[in-house]
């Protein structure tokens, strides 16, 4: 009995000892931002409360902001603002700036690894001036939808969350990011930013953008030259350093496709190539489907020979037809 | 000391115990029996109107008076009297004593009827299937029974039980289908039970269970369909006179999702409603623990809307979640045991104050979240699905112990006590057969009855082999 009863209020005392945490004591971040200048991390944070408002719940989001030498100072200066523990396994939408990848981005992406209570499926961004979106009100809602919506209707870009981010990383320490801007009041898409080295490398403009997501599957809807991609589908077959590319692609311009779509594509990837940048990890592919090829290739990137094959489908126009 | 001497300072000359003296032809024998025990209309009847008839008539008796009552009363239930000990059982037990001057005597059932009849099951209840339910009365259960089982294979072995009590205990087997070796091992434990009294059947649970679990291993029943299914299955059934409930052993913990009612139903109808009351089991238990476990450590296992609701009911209560769950979860488990315990008279408005505490006004005044009310709600609801009272106690500790635990370990906590609860269960052993019973050891066969059924009852014509060793077909017999 006596037993019994030292586990029963030891288990009483021991509430806390671990991750408790009561749900009032939470500081929900929900969209984040980092940025780096003047040797200091910037963190914009946007703290997510809800209220019941004659029983309907209200949704409610405060704006914080911390400025230190390291990351986990920034945020405990949130955390001394908000007087609630930052919380950031709820974060939706991460924004990094140029500054901050081109001086920080392992610091900050083991940040992220190293705490527990982070999830690793946000989406993340890339914009400058991380001041104005928070002063606006903008939330990770805003920033998603809008590149959700972008990606099936203008292809001109694709989200990429942090796991996908940090394993391209690891493939070839390349990888890119969709970038957004915020001006008049309004946000808006603006392509792609291709990250080398763990630096901003290059920005692909709106066609260049349409080009690397439809290399890369990733075009529901999109206009190109003056022809209409209604579906695509991409496979990439590989054969040594042989790579093709199969367009499946419906279409109602099907010269423009199998002319400027084809000569564009490889024009990007070869001008890519030439700069030792593999655009479409096809290195890491061909290592996946012949390692002991690519073992023994030195220099592999620049021995790719890509092909492309288009299949159209025509799209009928049901009213010329009528 | 003559023997009525004896009697008057034994009982204390109590006031209940008449002694009626009968004089004819010089001859006198005294009635002794118990004025509460006895029925008058059956004196009357049987030995005074007779008596009356013999006065009357002059009759000249060619034998003694003791013997012409001994062979001439209209009653079956004459009885010899071995010694003042037993004299004193039959007094107590509702038989009229003759005692003639020579201190001889004899026994007449006469008892007066104090049950009440049969009436409709009111804690098992039956949708379809028959409806009476089992009285305080042994002979009467024993018919009920009786009634459904015709086989001269049904036997009863009898004891007394209680020092002070003399209960008369009936252990019940179908000789032809049970494993004899658990007749002999419930028999061995009911004979070496040595106490006071045995006022109910629910006295004999602690001697005739294996070991201290809180999870229950002997069904206690009202319903006589389910002793008479049980006794088929090969189990042995305990009738202890006076009390209401009969006792199935063994029990696995499968019965407990069971119920006689199942066998009156469509098969695919039953599958379901097992799977809910195995659904209702899991929630009972795990629901206040997740709760606890989602808004204390794993606020990540659940939507940023949801936490952002549980957030904002949870704002103006100035208790942690494990405090708020055991308040309610005491407030309850306190209305339930006031609504159980007061007059009906006084349970609705018993009913209507603790909704009315528990429910609007606990939230208004911020003392208690509405989600922690529909999550104690859906708990306790899922708990009551259950007749048998053991088992919602069982519901109720590991509930307890679970919430501890989420609120210490998280959903940890919640893993680390399924394992227990797992564990426990494995463990338990009820007259050295599994308690997890067809599940662990797998029984292919029993499967068929056991959370799902199947429609095809040819497929179940194969009996328990931990319960039955013999004639193991359902309907064949050697």
């Amino acid at each position: 009995m006596k037993k019994i009863l030292l586990i029963i209020i030891t288990t009483f005392l021991l509430t806390g000892c671990t991750s408790y945490t009561e749900l009032n004591d939470l500081g929900i971040v929900n969209l984040l931002g980092i940025d780096y200048k003047d040797n200091n991390y910037e963190v914009y944070v946007t703290v997510m409360e809800g209220k019941q408002e004659d029983g309907v719940l209200a949704k409610k989001q405060s704006y914080y902001y911390g400025k230190a030498t390291n990351l986990e100072e920034a945020f405990q200066q949130v955390t001394i603002q908000s007087n609630k523990k930052i919380y950031l396994s709820h974060v939706d939408c991460l924004i990094l700036t140029n500054n901050l990848i081109n001086n920080k981005l392992k610091e900050t992406i083991d940040n992220f690894l190293s705490n527990n209570e982070s999830r690793n499926n946000f989406n993340i961004v890339l914009s400058d001036n991380l001041k104005i979106y928070f002063d606006n009100n903008v939330t990770s809602d805003d920033i998603n939808k809008l590149i959700e919506i972008n990606n099936k209707e203008s292809g001109t870009i694709s989200p990429i969350d942090f796991e996908i981010f940090l394993k391209n990383l690891l493939v070839d320490t390349n990888s890119y990011l969709p970038t957004i801007t915020y001006s008049d009041d309004n946000l808006k898409v603006d392509g792609f930013t291709l990250i080398k080295n763990y630096k901003v490398y290059k920005k692909l403009d709106n066609n260049e953008s349409i080009l690397f997501n439809l290399m890369n599957n990733k075009i529901y809807h999109t206009t190109y030259e003056q022809a209409t991609i209604y579906e695509s589908e991409t496979t990439i077959r590989t054969e040594k350093n042989k790579v093709t590319m199969i367009f499946n692609i419906t279409t109602d311009n099907e010269k423009v496709i199998k002319t400027k779509l084809k000569d564009n594509c490889k024009k990007l990837f070869i001008y890519y190539q030439n700069d030792n940048y593999d655009l479409l990890k096809l290195s890491n592919r061909i290592k996946q489907n012949d390692y002991l090829y690519y073992k023994k290739t030195k220099d592999l990137l620049s021995k790719i020979e890509l092909k492309f094959k288009i299949n159209i489908k025509h799209k009928n126009n049901y009213v010329e037809g009528v | 000391m003559n023997i009525l001497d004896k009697i008057k300072k034994d009982t204390n000359n109590a006031m209940d115990i008449i002694y009626k003296e009968i004089n004819i032809n010089n001859e006198t024998i005294t009635l002794v029996y118990s004025d509460v025990l006895t029925s008058t209309t059956n004196i009357s009847e049987m030995i005074l109107k007779d008596i009356t008839k013999l006065i009357n008539s002059n009759t000249n008796l060619n034998t003694s008076l003791f013997n012409y009552f001994y062979n001439s009363l209209p009653n079956p239930n004459v009885v010899n009297i071995k010694d003042y000990k037993d004299l004193i059982d039959k007094l107590l037990d509702g038989y009229v004593i003759f005692i003639s001057n020579d201190d001889n005597y004899f026994g007449m059932e006469v008892k007066a009827n104090l049950d009440r009849g049969i009436s409709i099951a009111t804690d098992e209840v039956s949708v379809r299937g028959p409806k009476d339910s089992f009285t305080e009365n042994f002979n009467k259960n024993l018919g009920l029974i009786r009634r459904r089982i015709k086989s001269e294979k049904l036997w009863i072995d009898i004891k007394t039980l209680g020092v002070q009590t003399k209960t008369k205990v009936g252990l019940l087997y179908m000789e032809n289908i049970v494993n004899d070796k658990l007749v002999k091992e419930v028999n061995k434990k009911i004979s070496k039970i040595n106490i006071d009294g045995i006022i109910d059947s629910s006295y004999l649970k602690n001697y005739l269970a294996e070991d201290s679990h809180i999870f229950p291993t002997i069904i206690s029943t009202e319903r006589p369909d389910l002793v008479s299914m049980s006794l088929l299955e090969g189990k042995v059934v305990i009738l202890v006179d006076n009390s209401p409930y009969l006792l199935i052993l063994p029990c696995f913990f499968i019965d407990l999702f069971h119920t006689p009612d199942d066998y009156y139903q469509k098969p695919i109808n039953i599958t379901f409603i097992r799977i809910i009351r195995l659904c209702a089991f899991l929630i009972s238990i795990f629901i206040p623990a997740y709760y606890i476990a989602i808004t204390t450590h794993n606020h990540d296992s659940i939507t940023i809307d949801l936490l952002l609701n549980f957030l904002s009911q949870r704002q103006t209560v100035p208790f942690p979640a494990l405090v708020e769950a055991l308040l309610m979860t005491i407030s309850f488990e306190i209305l339930r045991e006031s609504d159980m315990r007061m007059a009906s008279t006084m349970g609705t408005a018993v009913s209507i104050l603790g909704g009315l505490v528990l429910g609007d006004a606990a939230v208004s005044a911020g003392i208690i979240s509405p989600i922690m009310i529909i999550v104690i709600a859906i708990s306790a609801i899922s708990g009551l699905v259950f007749t048998s009272i053991e088992l919602t106690s069982a519901i109720r500790w590991w509930r307890i112990i679970l919430m501890i635990l989420a609120s210490v370990f998280g959903i940890y906590g919640i893993f680390i006590g399924l394992i227990l609860l797992i564990t426990k269960l494995a463990s338990i052993k009820v007259y050295s057969k599994p308690y997890l019973s067809p599940f662990s050891p797998l029984i292919l066969s029993e499967q068929k009855d056991a959370i799902i059924r199947i429609n095809n009852i040819y497929k179940t014509k194969y009996r328990n082999p931990l319960l039955s060793n013999k004639n193991k077909v359902r309907g064949r017999y050697q």
